[in-house]
């Protein structure tokens, strides 16, 4: 999901858990409106979980295991199953055992971050939302957490929802982009045809990969490589394709002169 | 010859950090021996991931720490100097990352005037400099506005103008665009570009995106608290391996630029924006077109360099 500040994108996200109810209009979950009569909240939070922006702010117990059973103890499992789940949630983001009974605080960033997503993974969703997941973060701390997420959603088939400004990170891990814009719904569709509508995204406030701006543009002054390329790796294969086929053909014609 | 702004030499900093009362504290060294000069009016950028160094240097410019062995002489002044504190820090002014931490009023302009008012500027002159301040970073529109109902990057104008009004020579920035989008963050970024060339304000920049430190003058790469890699950017972005080791990306351009180098297309090494990566690859195509078979031999080398895989 991406959108300019103010574009709504945080609100919306925070329906979908029902931590704010809808003017109006209807949510479904699982085919089930989230707002029928008795429908349970607490369940919906238990498969819908929600990973705010600057999660770390949120840590609180005293060790980094105690702050992951957080979320288990509250859906009242035994204290040996909280304990399993959050050692299971703990390894999916990679926090080594050494840290279990560390401070969070004694954390670098990064690691507090993937502690604090341990937290709602510890709740075995099936729907993981989360704003701005990598806000803050450097390059390295910022590969490592979406590559661990993308790792959830293929091996675990969890469904993922994420907030963020970064179009690459778009065209590497998401099958499908919602662009918010006042409020609606700009577009939603694969990231391939949204980039392609380079200036209205523009306008939005919003950019397109390095790479796609570069090969819309050699596509327009005339050479032979498509518009909708997203990633480095289709960009390079690419451009070397046009190379190679015109060095080849051009050895052809000289093959037919002579 | 000007003075340079800012002097580094084997410039240390430790941390001390006391697990127990009673045992004896950990040093953590942060900066490990940096010597470097800011020449005025430059526009300089550190690059480093977390942890690296870099924000520890930036809060040595601004004396908020100082050095443990070293000196550090900004403006001419020694920052170890305790007289030279205030001087110091009216010299080097300083942009932190969160814009919600640093505005203090209720309303944008009074928020640009604390600083001056502080030291005891004369009401009309701090008038004189909130007006300059807030037009020099483009938001003397909002100066009624409450601070409150400005965006992120707006925001991060209006911490810049609260610096400027302090008429400083150089402004240090820490992460000044890590929570903005884009729009934000271009306007941020662009800001601060105009800053250096229109007030020749000496701009340190420190940022974990690589595509806002192309238009620096010179980078900075910290990594384990020491200056790992420096030169002008093309210098500095053309060792796309080491920067990968380091653990920092490149722009995309640049890593795509440098993956078809070493497939065999002959591009210059350090492209740094889309513009330069488009002009490079239109002329390889039109010089890859003209090509006269009296050249067949060059094509035929770059067709055996470029490793053509079955397609």
């Amino acid at each position: 999901m991406i959108g300019h500040t103010g574009s709504g994108k945080s609100t919306l996200i925070q329906h979908l858990n029902g931590l704010l109810h809808a003017t109006a209009g209807d949510i479904l979950y699982d085919g089930e409106s989230i707002y029928a009569e008795g429908y349970s909240l607490r369940k919906l939070r238990s498969q819908v979980g929600l990973v705010f922006q600057y999660p770390e702010h949120q840590l609180f117990e005293a060790t980094v295991l105690d702050d992951v059973m957080f979320g288990p103890k509250n859906l009242g499992l035994s204290v040996e199953e909280q304990k399993e789940r959050a050692i299971t949630a703990l390894g999916q983001v990679g926090i080594e055992e050494s840290l279990f009974d560390a401070s969070p605080f004694e954390l670098s960033g990064g690691q507090k971050r993937r502690v604090a997503i341990a937290g709602v993974l510890a709740m075995q969703p099936k729907v993981l939302i989360l704003d701005e997941p990598t806000a803050g973060l450097d390059p390295q701390g910022k590969k490592e957490i979406l590559g661990e997420i993308a790792k959830l959603q293929k091996e675990q088939q969890i469904t993922v929802v994420f907030v963020t400004h970064c179009m690459e990170d778009v065209a590497e891990y998401a099958d499908l982009i919602l662009v918010m814009n006042h409020g609606k719904v700009a577009f939603y569709d694969t990231p391939a045809r949204v980039f392609a509508h380079k200036e209205e995204l523009k306008d939005l406030g919003l950019d397109v990969p390095q790479v796609t701006l570069v090969m819309q543009e050699l596509h327009e002054i005339g050479l032979p490589v498509s518009a909708d390329v997203i990633t480095l790796k289709q960009a390079k294969d690419q451009i070397l394709r046009v190379f190679a086929a015109n060095a080849s053909s051009r050895d052809e014609e000289v093959a037919c002169d002579a | 010859m000007k003075n340079p702004m800012i002097q580094v030499k084997n410039l240390i900093y430790d941390y001390l950090i006391s697990k127990n009362e009673d045992e004896e504290p950990e040093r953590h060294r942060a900066i490990d021996d940096v010597t470097l000069t800011v020449e005025t009016g430059d526009f300089i950028a550190i690059l480093g991931h977390n942890g690296s160094g870099k924000s520890t240097f930036a809060k040595q410019i601004n004396v908020l720490l100082k050095p443990t062995s070293g000196t550090l002489i900004v403006g001419g002044m020694d920052t170890a100097d305790e007289k030279n504190l205030l001087p110091i820090r009216q010299t080097a002014g300083m942009v932190f990352q969160n814009p919600d931490n640093q505005i203090i009023a209720t309303i944008v302009e009074e928020d640009v005037g604390f600083g001056p008012e502080n030291i005891g500027v004369p009401t009309d002159e701090i008038w004189k400099r909130v007006e300059k301040s807030l037009s020099s970073v483009g938001m003397l529109h909002y100066r009624k506005h409450s601070p409150n109902r400005l965006s992120g990057g707006q925001k991060q104008r209006v911490a810049i103008a609260g610096v400027m009004a302090m008429k400083p020579d150089c402004i240090v920035l820490d992460e000044p665009t890590a929570m903005l989008d884009p729009a934000g963050r271009k306007d941020v970024i662009a800001t601060v570009r105009e800053l250096n060339e229109k007030e020749n304000v000496t701009v340190i920049l420190i940022t974990h995106y690589m595509d806002e430190v192309v238009f620096a003058d010179k980078v900075f790469v910290m990594d384990a608290g020491r200056i790992a890699l420096q030169g002008t950017p093309r210098e500095v972005f053309s060792q796309v391996e080491k920067l990968k080791e380091i653990g920092l990306d490149v722009p995309q351009v640049t890593e795509l630029a440098h993956e078809l180098k070493e497939e065999g297309l002959p591009l210059p090494d350090g492209i740094l924006t889309p513009e330069e990566f488009r002009e490079e690859i239109e002329k390889l195509w039109q010089s890859s077109a003209e090509m006269s078979p009296t050249s067949i031999l060059k094509e035929a080398d770059l067709k055996s360099r470029l490793s053509i895989r079955s397609i």
